[in-house]
């Protein structure tokens, strides 16, 4: 039996009878493993309201060899991002934040990139007072874990042939999600998006998170194309439509 | 899935239950087995009449055999505060401090975004509907509504989303204090407890 600690983010809780927790968590260490949590739900002294998501944890736990689930000893509260917690947008960001991670790591892979990305994903929406903001933030937070799993969009140039974007182009975005490609490369009959060079200047400003100028930000049909193609290229890595989406539509955010 | 076994059957059956493995079910079903038919058929007829005769309560949606709960059809209860909750155990829980004289609501369930659990999955237009005056509804208006969903963020958010509905038909919302439990030691609350408990300190 080994004893391990790694810091940890909670992807999901499952009820296992009556009295246990089985927890799918994000490592900083580790990578995607999930664990059971003994007497999780009788008694709160162990874990308190540690297993829970939008919780950056200290967790302790053991593995044996040949067994697939490992068991959580005691989980300690790092950080608790309390500005997310107080506001309903703020918690379904992180919600679909999270569950995008959920989606994309597998157990096994090295996941401590997109463990930063996630805190700091965390951190800033706890932070950030302003719900514009926090658009800039989660697209930041799309396209960088675009690039961690190999799958982002190409915004330099065209994604097939790499010639680079000219001012007074006419951009034209895949819609399978591999981004910007030139007249040249576009299949015959290949349906594409067409690009704004606001739309552009948005996708970049987002990756870099350099400022971007309140004109840019207020160009609501520059936001949406932007957007679009960022799904574009989560519809490559992700198989199934995100249970989190609902509550964003609910409240006006997708 | 259905199989020609009776006996596989009742096991597939009994392992539906939460907290029932295959293992357990096996013993209940030859415990069945072993019973006199009596008890197969006052068994039966128990969990056939609990679905027949068990119903939703049309102002508070509490579990109930006629149309009201036996806490609505109560007049002495305060009709002006509601007390929202999660479930019915949550119900019975608040109910057996004997402190809360008013009515409740049961939502059934949490938003929980992580899990695609929304507003609609709940009873939150019932809520709403007892907010209107309306033919159906109790004369008194409401004037304050409690919201004991517990304190994760499932439970959190489903409170914020109440708050956004409610606020602005002019009711009273409030929240369940959260923080060390009674008798705890200070030394072993976590984190989250703790500084919740100092957000939310009282003047004495
Ligand atoms: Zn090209
Ligand atoms: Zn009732």
């Amino acid at each position: 039996m080994k004893h391990l600690q790694t810091r940890a983010f909670v992807l999901r809780t499952v009820d296992y009878g009556e009295r246990d927790t089985i927890v799918t968590l994000l490592g900083r260490d580790c990578g995607r493993f999930s664990a059971i949590a003994r007497s999780a739900k009788t008694s709160r002294r162990r874990f308190g309201g540690g297993l829970q998501p939008l919780r950056c944890l200290q967790a302790s736990y053991t593995t044996r060899p040949q067994r697939e689930l490992a068991t959580l000893t005691e989980v300690k509260v790092v950080v608790d991002y309390p500005g997310i917690e107080t506001d309903l947008e703020k918690i379904a960001l992180a919600c679909y934040a999270t569950e995008l991670v959920r989606e994309v790591c597998r157990e096994g892979d090295e996941a401590s990139a997109t463990f930063d990305l996630l805190e700091d994903f965390y951190g800033h929406l706890s932070r950030e007072s302003a719900l514009a903001q926090a658009e800039v933030t989660l697209r930041h937070f799309e396209l960088r874990l675009l690039e961690i799993h190999g799958a982002a969009p190409s915004l330099a140039g065209c994604a097939r042939c790499g010639l680079s974007t000219q001012a007074g182009d006419k951009y034209m975005c895949s819609r399978v999600g591999d981004g910007l490609i030139c007249s040249g490369c576009r299949h015959q009959g290949e349906a594409v998006g067409v690009l704004e060079p606001n739309a552009l200047y948005l996708l970049r400003g987002y990756l870099t998170l350099e400022p971007l100028a309140a004109a840019l930000l207020a160009d609501a049909s520059a936001r949406m194309q932007a957007r679009r193609v960022i799904e574009a290229s989560l519809a490559q890595i992700i198989e199934r439509e995100l249970r989190s989406r609902a509550m964003l539509t609910t409240l006006g955010l997708a | 899935m259905k199989t020609r076994d009776p006996i596989t059957n009742l096991i597939n059956a009994l392992s539906k239950f939460p907290g029932i493995g295959e293992r357990t079910a096996t013993r209940l079903a030859f415990f069945v087995l072993k019973e006199p038919v009596e008890f197969a058929n006052e068994l039966a007829s128990a969990l056939i009449e609990v679905k027949e005769k068990v119903g939703l309560c049309q102002r508070c949606c509490n579990l109930t055999e006629g149309d009201l709960c036996a806490i609505c059809r109560d007049t002495r209860r305060d009709p002006t505060t509601i007390c929202v909750v999660e479930s019915t155990p949550d119900l019975r829980a608040i109910e057996g401090t004997g402190d809360f004289r008013g009515t409740y609501h049961v939502l059934h369930g949490v938003i929980s975004p992580l899990e695609g659990v929304g507003p609609d999955d709940l009873h939150v237009r019932e809520l709403l509907d007892r907010m209107r005056p309306g033919p159906d509804q109790q004369a008194t208006p409401v004037t304050e509504v409690i919201v004991a969903t517990s304190p994760s963020v499932d439970g959190e958010a489903t409170a914020l989303y109440l708050l956004r509905l409610l606020r602005p038909l002019g009711v009273r919302v409030s929240r369940i204090a959260s923080g060390v439990p009674i008798g705890g030691e200070l030394e072993y609350t976590d984190r989250v407890t703790l500084s919740r408990a100092i957000a939310q300190r009282r003047d004495m």
